[in-house]
């Protein structure tokens, strides 16, 4: 009756203590849970990103096709407009007919080099070459100066909120430990009643300093 | 003073449980933020693979295009190369000779846009093009290999996401175990201690099965196996493509070449459950590939046995599925145990019912094999039903496949009866394309046998009299034939269908480009006469060389057939 008696402000000190615990804990894991809706979020990021970068390869090889159908009737009728008018210069005994052709040659050829983007059409040591790299370079550059293509960073970010995450869970289990040893406190005489609150205090206070030390790292 | 000590021991126990289950939800965060990630993962793996799907398709139709074009020209100069050589003088052949020139600088001009036209898909001196290389090693293996990889992390956030169920389950155990606990402060007599030790025993088993699950963790392949399941893959499907175009010591050839992948990938990583699978699938290719083209062999039968047991092995380590159920079925058909073979196909139509089409073949075969023709039959009509019923679920290429391999069992078990499967399925097919029903409309008519004929000529090119044969020259264009008929009436639907089967082939393939078809419009009876012939007579080429079977239905019924020789 009388150890009760002493001891009554630690007990109630203890259960102030618990309180805060919980008050604490909760805390954690209203955090902890905004962390969870913001990995979540960055995965959505993430997943929209690699859609994005699918669509513009997607339009990015069909321009390519286009551009290399169109590259490939040009070269061939280019080269075979050139080798006729070196043959009609060579052999005057061809009929006047070959120029018409040289001429309808030239005239495809032209169509087609108008069909191709015109700024990747590069001269080269062998003549006019399409730089395919160059296109493909470009059109990616473009699509990603107006939207992200890359999933990694938001990935990457998701997976760092969710350590965070994992972190944050833990300090609550340790939280919970304090509680433990708190209620133990409780329950014990006077001397193991002291030594377990001591125990329980710093396991709290621990917890607490490592929470906004991370929370501001 | 009893009392209160249990009560201080109870909330004791209380917070301990708390605390140990604040561990468990530790435990179930950790869990869900791995199958969160890995899901995650795996959808971007899902676009990716859409990704590279659909641009080495453009690349692919664009290298395609490249090759039509090179080989336009290869054909333009060799026809300006004979016309040349037809003129006799050098002036009349000169705008030939130039037009060659110019060809011939247009293809090399070819050869620098693209990679088809390069080794090692384009072989000097024959010039020969592996197209089938150059999309695997441009689309398929590399598509494969980001399928793998997504499949695998979406088996990853399912192990994952078990693991936090697991959890739940146990934190839920838990709270019922902290409300026992509770109750038996509150309470007093035998049923405080009931409630107590109930309590307590439920703790415990939480403890022991939160540790086995913690115990438990996902396995990943190393990147090599998965480049070499990868590389399998893509000589699997070269195999398929060998044994469908019925070269079947390549499609052997190509099953080895997997097996050789997938037992170094095996050796690796002895759990990797789909290399598992994959490779039951190469060593029943290669049984079957043995089987079809040589005969029943000891070799064939041993390769059939250890792909059941890689199948067997296989279903142990992950669920069976339909198309596992069925694979491994046809397995245990060609290694000969019907009865496996009939339960195998049965357990994978329970799970895959849409695809009753072909387990229903499978079926009829089974069942014919082991002597229940009536079985065999009703499997197969049910199987034609199915097929007329949803036009989705057959396609002409699977009634080719069936009907070749039938042609094929007929040959190497001749004492089967397959034969009148295969008219049926050869009737059903030919009803379903054209009358839009799974069987032959009834009519009476009938049909002699086809007589093969070859016109000779007089010297004014004249046709002086048709002689009876059954051998033609190469790249002959044309092969006429006759037939007696009685009982026609106009309005009947007539189909022709021609099988070939090329020098060293074991398969005898339809040929849908010569097959032919009309209402009939003539006398009810007399002698008639049609062609088989080759689709474009003027590009200078015709029937290739080999053994040709035509077939004439009449209503979709099956009544004549006759062979010819192409040397």
């Amino acid at each position: 009756m009388e150890d009760e008696g002493t001891h009554e402000p630690l007990k109630i000190a203890i259960s102030i203590l618990i309180a805060l615990t919980a008050v604490t804990g909760a805390l954690i894991s209203w955090q902890a849970s905004r962390m969870g809706s913001r990995a979540a979020s960055l995965d959505s990021d993430a997943i929209r990103a690699a859609l994005e970068n699918a669509n513009t390869e997607m339009s990015i090889a069909a321009d390519m096709a286009a551009n290399q159908s169109a590259y490939q009737s040009y070269v061939l009728h280019r080269l075979n407009a050139d080798i006729l008018h070196d043959q009609f210069m060579n052999q005057p005994s061809l009929p006047s007919t070959t120029i018409d052709e040289w001429q309808r040659e030239v005239s495809r050829a032209n169509v087609y080099r108008n069909q191709l983007s015109q700024d990747y059409l590069r001269a080269g040591d062998e003549g006019e070459f399409f730089d395919a790299d160059k296109f493909q370079q470009a059109m990616r550059a473009e699509a990603a100066s107006q939207k992200p293509l890359d999933a990694a960073p938001f990935s990457a970010q998701a997976d760092a909120q969710r350590r965070r995450l994992r972190f944050f869970v833990a300090m609550s289990v340790g939280l919970t430990a304090a509680l433990f040893f708190l209620t133990l406190a409780l329950q014990l005489p006077s001397t193991g009643r002291k030594i377990w609150t001591v125990v329980g205090v710093l396991l709290y206070g621990g917890i607490v300093l490592l929470t906004v030390w991370k929370s501001f790292s | 003073m009893k009392d209160k000590k249990f009560k201080q021991t109870i909330t004791l126990m209380v917070a301990a449980v708390t605390f140990a289950g604040s561990l468990v939800v530790w435990l179930n965060v950790d869990a869900n933020a791995r199958a969160a990630n890995s899901s995650r993962n795996s959808r971007i793996r899902a676009i990716r693979f859409l990704t590279h799907s659909s641009r080495s398709l453009w690349k692919i139709s664009q290298e395609r295009q490249l090759l039509v074009a090179y080989q336009e020209i290869g054909a333009l100069k060799k026809l300006e190369q004979a016309y040349a050589l037809m003129m006799t003088e050098p002036e009349q052949a000169l705008p030939y000779r130039l037009a060659q020139e110019r060809l011939q600088a247009m293809g090399g001009a070819l050869k620098n846009m693209g990679k088809i036209l390069t080794p090692p898909y384009f072989l000097l001196p024959a010039e020969q093009i592996d197209f089938f290389k150059f999309y695997l090693d441009l689309y398929y293996v590399p598509a494969m290999e980001q399928l793998q990889w997504q499949e695998l992390q979406r088996k990853e956030a399912a192990f994952w996401t078990e693991k936090s169920e697991k959890y739940t389950l146990g934190v839920t155990i838990l709270a019922v175990a902290v409300f026992l606990l509770t109750l038996s402060m509150t309470i007093s007599g035998r049923i405080r201690w009931l409630a107590a030790g109930t309590g307590l025993s439920l703790v415990f088993t939480v403890i022991v099965f939160c540790v086995l699950t913690l115990l438990r963790s996902y396995q990943w392949p190393p990147r090599d196996s998965i480049r070499g399941f990868s590389l399998a893959s893509g000589r699997m499907l070269q195999a398929l493509n060998w044994k469908l175009a019925s070269f079947f010591d390549q499609a052997a050839q190509a099953s080895d070449e997997a097996l050789t992948h997938l037992h170094r990938t095996l050796n690796r990583s002895p759990d990797y459950s789909a290399a598992l699978q994959l490779r039951a699938m190469a060593r029943s290719n290669r049984g079957e590939a043995l089987l079809f083209g040589s005969g029943p062999s000891a070799e064939s039968r041993l390769e059939l046995e250890k792909a059941i047991a890689d199948w067997q092995a296989a279903f142990k380590q992950e669920k069976a599925d339909g198309f596992s159920l069925w694979n491994c079925g046809y397995a245990q058909f060609l290694a000969g145990r019907y009865v496996d073979a009939c339960r195998s196909f049965r357990q994978a139509l329970v799970l895959l019912p849409e695809q009753r089409f072909g387990l229903g073949i499978n079926l009829a075969v089974c069942h014919l094999f082991s002597g229940q023709r009536g079985e065999a039959e009703k499997w197969l009509a049910e199987s034609i039903r199915h097929a007329a019923a949803h036009p989705l679920a057959s396609d002409p290429i699977y009634f080719r496949a069936a009907i070749a391999n039938f042609g094929r069992f007929r040959e190497l078990f001749p004492k089967s009866g397959i034969e009148i499967l295969e008219m049926r399925m050869k009737e059903a097919f030919v009803a379903i394309a054209y009358l839009n029903r799974s069987d032959p409309i009834a009519c009476a008519a009938e049909l002699s046998p086809l007589i093969f004929i070859q016109p000779q000529y007089d010297s004014q090119g004249n046709v002086k009299r048709w002689l009876e044969r059954a051998d033609f020259s190469l790249q002959v264009p044309r092969v006429n034939y006759l037939y007696y008929c009685r009982n026609m009436q106009a309005g009947l639907q007539l189909v022709q269908k021609v099988y070939w089967r090329g020098s060293g082939m074991v398969l005898w393939r339809e040929q849908s480009t010569l097959a032919k078809t009309e209402i009939w419009s003539g006398p009810p009876k007399g002698k008639f006469g049609w062609t088989v012939d080759f689709p474009l007579p003027g590009a200078g080429q015709g029937l290739a060389a080999g053994d040709f079977r035509v077939e004439l239905f009449v209503q979709g019924k099956l009544l004549s057939s006759g062979e010819f020789r192409v040397r």
